[in-house]
């Protein structure tokens, strides 16, 4: 049996057990930034990052496989502060050649140093490579 | 009980950027788009939904399904529905997002933490109009 493989240009080969990791820990005016552009309030700024800032930097990964999610699902247990430094992990978990795309799938996690904040799913198709 | 929050939200090629910067998503159905169509990254479209790119909601679970692409220059209306639940600071919440051409392209669900000011408002009946 084969082992499926893509070429991604940031992340090398991946195959099915890759697992992709980004560190992102915001500034203040990052935060604030991204208040405006939702449309929440950030004066003062949160004490807490916004739900969506929170679980960016995994479609941070995701774009640099060209990622286009069809589902994703999250489970979080706690909020996260805004100073915290975040790192996203994505293990891919299917990994599925079709016409002209590929199908994948990843076990999504943020931690906060040791500690495993943000768990969950995703899944859907890399385009464009 | 249950309070109900729309929101109308017009997305630019200026957002899509803003977006790249913040998170780092530079995928190229963002960037370069297909057929000049830029997409919009997940993160910005949820970013319409009411409450959720907000300060004081903690989504204990979420689950979405990406139904049909939005791209820049699309208007979407977004709506979130939340439902008490026995305790006074969860609720369920069910997400809806569409386009103007009647398209759906998001539907979700969820459990949310609510800071106390909203977990108040389920105690009436509401619905929120706004941008």
């Amino acid at each position: 049996m084969s082992l499926i493989t893509i070429k991604n240009a940031v992340h090398g080969e991946i195959a099915v057990g890759t697992v992709l990791v980004w560190t992102k820990q915001y500034t203040d005016h990052e935060v604030a930034e991204y208040c405006e552009l939702s449309g929440a309030p950030a004066d003062p700024l949160p004490e807490h990052l916004p739900y969506l800032l929170a679980v960016a930097p995994l479609t941070k990964l995701g774009g640099d496989l060209n990622y286009l999610s069809r589902q994703m699902d999250w489970t979080a247990a706690r909020s996260i502060r805004r100073n915290e430094a975040i790192t996203a992990e994505l293990e891919v978990t299917r990994l599925e050649p079709t016409d002209g795309m590929t199908k994948i799938a990843f076990n999504a996690r943020i931690r906060c140093g040791d500690e495993l904040v943000i768990t969950g799913h995703s899944k859907g198709l890399i385009v464009g490579e | 009980m249950s309070i109900t929050r729309t929101a109308t939200r017009a997305f630019t090629p200026e957002d899509i950027d803003t977006c790249a910067r913040l998170t780092g998503d530079l995928g190229s159905h963002h960037m370069i788009g297909f057929g000049d169509r830029r997409m919009t990254q997940g993160v910005l479209t949820l970013s319409a939904v009411p409450l959720l790119a907000g300060p004081g909601v903690h989504m204990r679970e979420l689950s979405f399904a990406f139904l049909a692409p939005v791209y820049a220059g699309d208007t979407v209306t977004a709506t979130v529905r939340l439902t008490e639940s026995e305790d006074p600071l969860l609720a369920t919440c069910e997400v809806s997002v569409v386009k103007d051409d009647g398209t759906t392209v998001l539907t979700g669900t969820g459990i949310a933490e609510l800071s106390r000011a909203p977990a108040g408002e389920l105690a009436t009946e509401t619905v929120t109009g706004g941008g």
